[in-house]
């Protein structure tokens, strides 16, 4: 999915964006090949860790152990030269180390907050599940407001702000699998998968003597990363991309092998997602394409399967999920309005 | 295509077509059901037989070459070739070295449906199944069978194919308009229902490998074709071999006009009566009681007109309803005649006929059903819908008892209005008039040469046969026919009573033909202690009257060995007891009247009664018909072509001044590639649309990719930001997409999509308008 070659170069009249498309593009290369650098083969999850990044979501990697996760998401951070700040869950940890702690200070007689490990512009969540819900939930609650409240005061978190969690699938002793209401402040999960057997060779070799995390360098600074943002959410979305959307994500709340469907909040993280692949497509505005691209990675993770279709022999949930989103896609009409008052 | 490649289609088609033969052999057990529908129809089985033979031939083939894995178009091809060889070799006489057919081929077999049609407007139901009903039966079943087949299993489109079934159960309640065979429609129906099932299992075999749910863009492509097809067999099928719907565009056969189509039902009142005489099992046509001694004529319908060398039966001019009321004085008849009244009873029970059979003259008919129109001056009652079985009425009658001196008065004169029954054709053999002169050589009164004349015919000189005029080739009744059987000698009730009227109409008698019923015989019953008479369908009877002043018409009965005694006015001895008192018998009037006709007769042609031109001028025209009805049906065929290139050319004009052009070039390839077949889905994005292309198809990729580019900014991009600048850019791409997409289908696939564009019928994906949810 590298972007094509764009239509229109010209910057949005009157939007007040600081980036033309050409700029956009410029950086969104240099950050995509930074992460290919790292992890090879892998351009999809990598894209929408950048998607994510910009559109201002929070990114679920879910995947065995051991298939680069972390790697994927101290690259990202490495890359856009923001402050970055990673957290071990462990069932032990608890709510203050991730949000602060207020330290009564005795020289000033007065209590003084700590920042945890929360105040960084990337927060490597990794093992999320290992941590018990309680600190889940502070994580979970700053992911949406963009802030830590303690003892009344306000600490506003620094924009951008995106968290990159990582989970294991497989179910292991002492985990906390998340809540379907604490998935759905993720804008996507991604899923890493194994490389295929060049990439992992070319791994071993690259690997031998050092890491190649330690060579990166940050290519876009945390100014033009904000500027990235303010381009991707000023890209057109028509009425009937939106209506088509919609669509979309009626079908998901009625259709049969669904217990649960996607929440509002998905449609809203559907659309901005969209807008970010636009702008790395090139476009001014969204299309339906950009829409299907993301419907499996934004929506199948808010999405509850009938126990019939969980227990399917086609790999169980995950995958019978998508499959059905991706039928869903597939049976919603593409608007076109072919009338001339359009 | 190589070798190869076709190959592996024929192997795709086989494995497509698995069991498709159930489908075909249900269709042929259908229309053998539906066949035994026409059995009310037709007497005995033999057609049904012939009909099966071709079914089973066409089918076996059609299910042997699909069973191969040809395609469908060479199924089509090689049944209706199969079709058009059975037809030659069974019915063509002369053709090329057996199989050959030629020009003369088809004159041959359409002159065997004219004669088909002619059979079946002349005979009663149910009909002898002679040679030219069943060849007509062989050949549409025939044609039926390949089009239902082909809709069931070909274009698996199995409830199409039960027209053609349908149209054949549809025949027997159309023509005797009587309650549907219940059994029959019931087991075609479940025939009907084995082929709708057989059709949908054709092909689920073998596991066929699915992939992502794709919504074929057009996926009856032979919908169309098979409707049209369909209704047209059934529009020509159906007139053809029902005669109670013959058009009369159908049943001119070239022949020139004898009569209205109209009349053409049940028994026909022309004079071949000669088949329902011949018919191996009678059939008890009416039966009645009355007060009269003797049984009486039943007349239906008079032959009036001979001027054009045929006789035709009198148009019912100047009819008006009837309800009972008295049909006032017989033409002619003087009140010092005594006459006696009549009542009588008809009950009748198989005959269908327009025409109400009465004893003439009938003074008032009671009881009688129906709508009914009176002709008065001719003393019949018809009805052009009418259908007479089950009728049971009574009619009060006269029975005419001149005296003898009345008879040897009458006829002297020819009053005005009755000078049309003496007209003949120009071209009257002089045959004719010779032997009425010879004959009435020593007769007097016009009476008394109407005496000779039956006597003549009585005499024993003629044989009564319904064999000979067939086998002679002179059964009819034109000006030629009476010539060659007053040679020949031997005919029967025709050929007497139109050879005695004519005679007599030479002899300035003024005559014409009576058909009826003839007086019939005493069942073993009796009804008020009055005999039964019971009359067959045999019984069919056509006579001469005779028309003589201050008398009116009198029937003659010039037909021999028939055991129908004469009235008794018309025997010899009655005349003679009179005629010693009668009065000098104008001869000067008599010859005045023959006169003219005789010295015509010196003139007149020894050619047919139709002139050879009117015989070519005939042919064209029916040609001409044909012509234009197969220009019609091209005409038709090619609509769609036309329709889908005017839609094309006037989108490809928008493109110059439409506010979305790309659009609009978007929606014409869309419907092209429908055309084309090519799958499409309407969950496809245009990108998914243009990456399966540029996959299947070598389409011109850049162009197509501008195209797609364009319309998304036409679609979704913030308004204004079209550029409308490349209009040009996208007319030509599109046509440059389009050629391509020419270029790269096969002839046959080129062909298909030029004349049965899909996308003029299927349904245009929905166009999702803002806010409109699909789920």
């Amino acid at each position: 999915m590298t972007s094509e070659s764009s239509v229109s170069t010209a910057g949005q009249p009157g939007s007040g964006a600081p980036l033309t498309l050409a700029e956009f593009d410029e950086h969104a290369s240099a950050i995509m090949a930074n992460l290919e650098s790292v992890i090879d083969g892998k351009t999809e999850a990598a894209t929408l860790a950048l998607i994510v990044l910009i559109a201002e979501g929070h990114l679920l990697v879910e995947d065995v152990p051991g298939v680069g996760k972390t790697t994927l998401a101290k690259a990202l951070a490495t890359s856009v030269g923001c402050t970055v700040s990673r957290i071990q869950f462990t069932p032990d940890l608890l709510p203050s180390d991730v949000t602060g702690v207020s330290i009564y200070n005795q020289v000033d007689h007065a209590f003084e907050f700590k920042r945890g490990a929360v105040f960084a512009n990337i927060v490597i969540a990794d093992e999320i599940n290992r941590a018990s819900p309680k600190t889940q939930s502070a994580l979970l609650e700053c992911m949406e407001e963009g802030q830590v409240s303690l003892d009344g005061t306000t600490h506003p978190l620094d924009p951008p702000f995106i968290v990159v969690a990582t989970q294991n699938p497989i179910e292991m002793e002492g985990t906390y699998a998340l809540p379907e209401a604490q998935r759905d402040r993720f804008m996507a999960r991604i899923s890493m998968g194994y490389p295929d057997a060049a990439a992992e060779l070319s791994m071993l070799h690259q690997r031998e003597t050092t890491s190649p995390l330690d060579k990166l360098t940050a290519v876009v600074d945390k100014r033009q990363l904000g500027d990235m943002i303010q381009t991707a959410r000023h890209v057109y979305v028509s009425r009937a991309v939106e209506s088509y959307v919609v669509s979309i994500v009626q079908a998901t709340r009625t259709h049969p092998e669904f217990r649960l469907g996607a929440s509002p909040r998905g449609t809203l993280h559907l659309v901005r997602a969209a807008k970010v692949l636009a702008a790395l497509n090139g476009r001014e505005f969204v299309v339906p394409d950009d829409i299907n691209e993301l419907v499996v990675p934004v929506l199948a993770h808010r999405i509850v399967a009938t126990r019939r279709a969980a227990s399917d022999a086609r790999g169980g949930g995950s995958q019978a999920i998508a499959d059905a989103l991706r039928a869903i896609v597939a049976s919603t009409p593409v608007p076109l309005n072919r009338s001339r008052s359009a | 295509m190589s070798a190869a490649r076709r190959r592996s289609a024929a192997l795709y088609r086989r494995a497509e077509k698995t069991g498709a033969w159930k489908s075909t052999a249900a269709v042929a057990l259908t229309i053998a059901v539906a066949l035994t529908g026409l059995s009310p129809l037709l007497q005995g089985f033999t057609w049904w037989i012939a009909t099966m033979a071709m079914v089973v031939a066409v089918l076996t083939v059609s299910a042997v070459l699909r069973g191969r894995g040809a395609p469908e178009v060479t199924v089509v091809a090689v049944s209706a070739l199969v079709w058009g060889a059975l037809v030659v070799l069974l019915y063509a006489a002369s053709t090329l070295w057996f199989l050959l057919p030629t020009l003369q081929t088809l004159t041959d077999i359409s002159g065997d449906l004219a004669a088909a049609r002619l059979s079946i407007a002349e005979q009663e139901v149910p009909a002898v199944a002679d040679g030219a009903i069943t060849q007509l039966i062989v050949m549409a079943v025939g044609l039926i069978a390949i089009v239902s087949d082909e809709l069931a299993t070909g274009l698996r489109t199995p409830v199409l194919s039960g027209v053609g079934p349908l149209a054949v159960l549809a025949i027997a309640p159309l023509v005797r308009r009587s309650e549907p065979n219940v059994p029959v429609y019931v087991l075609t129906a479940a025939a009907f229902l084995l082929v709708v099932w057989c059709s949908s299992r054709i092909g689920s075999g073998p596991p066929r490998a699915t992939t992502r749910p794709t919504v074929k863009g057009g996926r009856n492509p032979g919908l169309a074709l098979g409707v049209g097809a369909g209704a047209v067999a059934a529009m020509i099928v159906l007139p053809v071999i029902t005669p109670g719907l013959t058009a009369e565009s159908l049943a001119d056969d070239g022949s020139g006009s004898r009569f209205p189509s109209i009349y053409a039902t049940g028994v026909d009142p022309t004079i071949q009566l000669g088949r329902d005489l011949r018919r191996s099992a009678p059939l008890l046509s009416l039966t009645y009681t009355t007060t009269s001694t003797e049984g009486l004529y039943l007349k239906m319908v008079n032959l009036s007109d001979f001027s054009t060398g045929v006789w035709v039966p009198e148009r019912p001019l100047n009819s008006i309803g009837y309800s009972g009321q008295e049909f006032g004085t017989p033409p002619g008849l003087a009140p010092e005649v005594p006459t006696e009244e009549v009542s009588t009873t008809v009950s009748v029970a198989s005959l269908r006929s327009d025409w109400l059979p009465l004893p003439y003259p009938t003074q008032r008919v009671d009881n009688l059903n129906g709508d009914w129109l009176l002709t008065p001056s001719s003393f019949t009652v018809t009805d052009f819908q009418g259908d007479t079985r089950g009728l049971n009425y009574q009619v009060t009658g006269l029975a005419i008892n001149p005296t003898p001196g009345q008879l040897a008065e009458a006829g002297a004169i020819v009053p005005d209005a009755v000078r049309d029954f003496l007209a003949v054709p120009d071209d009257l053999p002089p045959l004719i008039a010779e032997t009425a002169t010879e004959v009435t050589s020593g007769a007097a009164t016009n009476y008394d040469r109407a005496v000779a004349l039956q006597e003549y015919f009585r005499s024993g000189v003629f044989r009564y046969s319904l064999s000979a005029p067939v086998s002679g080739d002179y059964d009819g009744d034109n000006a030629q026919m009476i010539a060659a059987f007053l040679e020949a000698r031997e005919g029967y009730c025709v050929h007497f009573a139109s050879a005695m009227a004519v005679m007599a109409r030479t002899l300035g008698i003024p005559s014409r033909i009576a058909v009826g019923y003839s007086p019939g015989q005493t069942a073993d019953g009796t009804t008020e202690g009055r005999p039964v008479y019971e009359v067959y369908t045999d019984q069919l009877h056509a006579w001469p009257e005779l028309y003589f002043d201050d008398i009116g018409w009198l029937p003659f009965e010039p037909t021999p060995g028939l055991d129908i005694t004469p009235p008794d006015y018309s025997l010899p001895d009655y005349a003679q007891v009179g005629a010693s008192g009668s009065t000098t018998p104008t001869d000067a009037g008599a010859t005045s009247t023959a006169g003219p006709d005789a010295q015509r007769d010196d003139t007149g042609a020894v050619g047919a009664v139709q002139t050879p031109e009117q015989v070519l001028l005939g042919q064209v025209r029916g040609w001409g018909v044909f012509a234009a009805v197969l220009g019609g049906i091209v005409a038709l065929g090619l609509l769609p072509w036309g329709v889908r290139q005017l839609v094309r050319r006037s989108r490809v004009r928008r493109i110059g001044t439409d506010g979305m052009p790309g659009t609009l070039a978007w929606t014409e390839l869309e419907d092209t590639l429908d055309d084309y077949r090519v799958q499409r889905s309407a969950g496809d994005t245009m990108y998914d649309l243009e990456r399966r292309l540029h996959h299947d198809i070598a389409l011109p990729a850049e162009a197509i990719d501008r195209l797609r580019r364009q319309v998304e900014i036409e679609q979704y991009a913030p308004p204004g930001s079209a550029g409308v600048e490349t209009r040009a850019y996208i007319r030509d791409d599109l046509r440059q997409i389009i050629a391509a997409l020419e270029a790269e289908a096969s002839p046959a696939g080129r062909r298909r999509a030029r004349l049965l564009p899909t996308s003029l019928w299927r349904r245009r994906r929905t166009t999702a308008a803002t806010g409109s949810l699909v789920p």
